[in-house]
């Protein structure tokens, strides 16, 4: 492994980390250590021909750790096993191999009531709150219901809490009695925050939680997430494809691509200095700026991944920054600053690229002095 | 930066009904009125929306859910969801007029084509994407059989589907997001259209998936010189391949002009209060918050409708007429007014 981390013209420490923040000696809240999943998918036909079936893996050797009271966004396309590690984190997905730890204990080893007592801790919310509240429940049953699963307050307790939990996400007590059909989607997200708040646990997982809702209404949610943070000492773990809601809210960012953990970082180097081609090509694509038609680039689509088995980077095949190093050896994880590391073979080591995110960030602020002018 | 005051002198607002080249736009709407009835009472969907595209020009519809401009596309080529009803305004298509939705019906497939925000639930899931492409050229265009397959493969690989020759048998499921949205592009473009209508189709797409389909439809443009209408949220995407914006909000055209206009000195508070929210990548950028949510379109006050949410709202905002400012560069009397008394109080702060 480390025989293909010295190329010459390396800039940065070349030491392999797996945690790259470990060194703000806080204890982590939840720390990931060789998490992998692999989903076999094996049709009707592969089964009479007796044929293995496609093999995916979703989850490649994740490492990381997460701080109390941090925000980290866990960033990437469709497929890129994003929503996969928010799901093992709760064990909605059984992971095959690795550790997951919830200050200290063992979350895939749980079983029974301790199981039950962790997945409190981490509450998931969904894309679209649209599908992910019971229709039929009143949206006050539907908030005060996890707290009444965990026996966490008497049903003496009940309108009290209400109350609060309604309060907390800004939500008029006066709705309780809807049904979620009668509420706009800015509203049902609140809800369904309302309702993860009421399990009383210490990190929200975010599973891409403001994308289906309008800008104006994404950024109050936004404000909401931020506020619940300060005020209730949460830990934030964001899943999104939006860079720009993920540089608003979080200060850490994790990017993936075909299941592996490409680059990590603070959020400001990370979208200024990109370390990673995938990384690049994510900040390139994010509209707005440019006209599209003074762009470069083709048209066509993307050409198929590489085979899981073959070595080599796994994203060298749509990379502009690519060389032969990248189909012959796969990169590991290199810190390129404090905090921040990527795997790739090129982009830790060049010069060039701040130079380009300094262009792209005066195009952006060219454009806010226009808004405000 | 410096913003013209006068808002009759913002030089493309009106100027659209000849395009740069001096043709007449290839489609124009006048009065369009959309009404839903509904227990709570009449929906007006799209209320007195105007405005036009000339030949080989992009043209945004932007605004909030439930602001008009989905439905207002639909219009376009008479696809107003039922019990939804188009019922006034007039559509011309290079220069002939339709005022009815039957009308305008006749024109989809032939010179209107539209593409929709998810390509999964547009295509047949039982029938390869093959035989639907086909379809459209043997019942729109009338190819016999073995010239639709043959054309089919020709469509797919324009619109940068590899291998379109093995991909005829394969089934929507069987594609990615992208893969699908290129094959309804495929089938929209098949019968050569004027005009594409494109509801959010990049919406449900990865950022470089979207940024790929833009390209394409960038490039089908450029060749064709088809006019495109964009119905979009994203204020990104509207800046990146559009070159007029019209911005929409409770059903009434609020704001019009090019896209470096609306973008860069927006008079509307509506699309200030937009484009002040819009996160960008840079972590410094503190997007301003937009209270509130869009009006009930069933129990909407006269005047103007965006005033409870307006941070600049005064007495006369409940007077205007909006019927009269819609059709205008922008709908806020009281922009010039402001414009003139403070340039740089475009957005200002609030918590």
């Amino acid at each position: 492994m480390s025989e293909i981390m010295d190329p010459p013209r390396c800039a940065s420490e070349a030491i392999p980390i797996d945690r790259p923040q470990e060194a703000d000696a806080q204890e982590p809240i939840l720390r990931l250590e060789g998490v992998r999943k692999e989903f076999a998918k094996r049709s009707l036909s592969d089964r009479l021909r007796r044929q293995p079936g496609v093999r995916t893996l979703a989850l490649d050797d994740v490492s990381l750790s997460v701080a109390p009271q941090e925000a980290l966004a866990l960033v990437g396309e469709s497929g890129s096993g994003k929503t996969t590690l928010a799901h093992s984190l709760v064990r909605l997905v059984e992971p095959d191999a690795g550790r997951i730890e919830l200050l200290g204990r063992d979350v895939l080893k749980a079983s029974g009531s301790e199981l039950v007592a962790l997945r409190r801790r981490m509450q998931l919310i969904y894309q679209d709150p649209y599908t992910s509240l019971n229709p039929a429940l009143s949206i006050g049953r539907a908030i005060i219901e996890p707290a009444l699963v965990h026996r966490l307050i008497d049903r003496s307790e009940t309108q009290s809490r209400l109350g609060e939990l309604m309060g907390y996400v800004g939500l008029s007590a006066s709705l309780a009695e809807r049904r979620p059909r009668a509420l706009s989607g800015g509203q049902r997200q609140r809800v369904a925050i309302a309702r993860a708040l009421a399990a009383e646990p210490e990190i929200l997982i975010a599973d891409e939680a403001v994308s289906a809702l309008d800008v104006s209404v994404q950024g109050q949610v936004i404000r909401l997430f931020a506020t619940l943070r300060r005020e209730l000492g949460l830990t934030l773990i964001f899943v999104s494809h939006q860079l720009a809601t993920v540089a608003q809210l979080c200060e850490r960012v994790a990017i993936m691509y075909r299941g592996r953990l490409v680059e990590i970082g603070p959020t400001r180097e990370v979208f200024s200095a990109p370390r990673h081609g995938y990384t690049a090509t994510l900040i390139a694509a994010h509209p707005g700026g440019r006209r599209l038609r003074d762009r470069a680039g083709g048209t066509s689509a993307p050409p198929p991944p590489p085979s899981m088995d073959q070595p080599g980077c796994p994203f060298r095949h749509r990379c502009a920054y690519a060389t032969d190093i990248c189909s012959t050896h796969t990169p590991s994880m290199l810190s390129v600053g404090p905090g921040h590391a990527a795997s790739c073979h090129v982009l830790p080591h060049a010069d060039d690229l701040a130079a380009a995110a300094g262009a792209r960030r005066h195009r952006a602020q060219t454009r806010a002095d226009g808004h405000e002018g | 930066m410096s913003v013209e005051p006068d808002i009759a002198t913002r030089p493309s607002a009106d100027a659209r009904r000849e395009g740069e080249d001096g043709r007449p736009p290839v489609l124009s709407v006048d009065g369009l009125r959309v009404e839903f009835p509904s227990e709570q009472g009449l929906v007006r969907a799209a209320t007195n929306v105007r405005f036009e595209v000339g030949h080989g020009r992009t043209l945004g519809i932007v605004g909030e859910s439930g602001c008009g401009k989905s439905v207002t596309l639909r219009a376009l080529c008479g696809l107003v969801p039922e019990p939804g009803r188009m019922v006034a305004g007039t559509v011309c298509v290079e220069g002939r007029p339709h005022r009815t939705a039957k009308a305008l019906e006749t024109l989809r497939g032939r010179k209107l084509s539209m593409i929709f925000q998810d390509p999964a639930s547009s295509l047949n899931p039982v029938r390869s994407i093959g035989s639907q492409v086909s379809e459209v050229l043997r019942v729109s265009l009338d190819r016999p059989h073995a010239a639709a397959r043959s054309e089919a493969i020709e469509l797919l690989d324009h619109v940068g589907i590899p291998h379109p020759a093995q991909r005829m048998s394969a089934y929507p499921h069987e594609l990615s997001g992208g893969m699908r949205q290129r094959v309804m592009i495929a089938m929209a473009i098949a019968s050569r259209p004027q005009v594409l209508l494109a509801d959010e189709p990049t919406t449900a797409l990865d950022v470089t998936t979207q940024e790929q389909i833009l390209q394409l439809l960038a490039r089908l443009q450029e060749e064709s010189g088809m006019a495109i209408i964009l119905v979009t949220h994203d204020l990104g995407v509207i800046e990146e391949v559009c070159d007029e914006v019209v911005v929409m909000y409770a059903g009434y055209v609020v704001e019009r002009g090019s896209v470096e206009e609306i973008t860069r000195s927006p008079m509307h508070p509506y699309t200030q209060g937009l484009i002040a929210a819009m996160p960008q990548l840079d972590a410094a950028h503190e997007p301003l918050l937009m209270h509130g949510q869009p009006p009930d379109l069933s129990t909407l006050e006269p005047g103007c409708p965006f005033m409870p949410r307006c941070p600049k709202a005064r007495s006369g905002c409940a007077q205007i007429d909006m019927q009269t400012l819609t059709t205008t560069a922008c709908a806020c009397p009281f922009a010039t007014e402001r414009l003139l008394t403070a340039a740089g109080g475009a957005s200002s702060p609030d918590s």
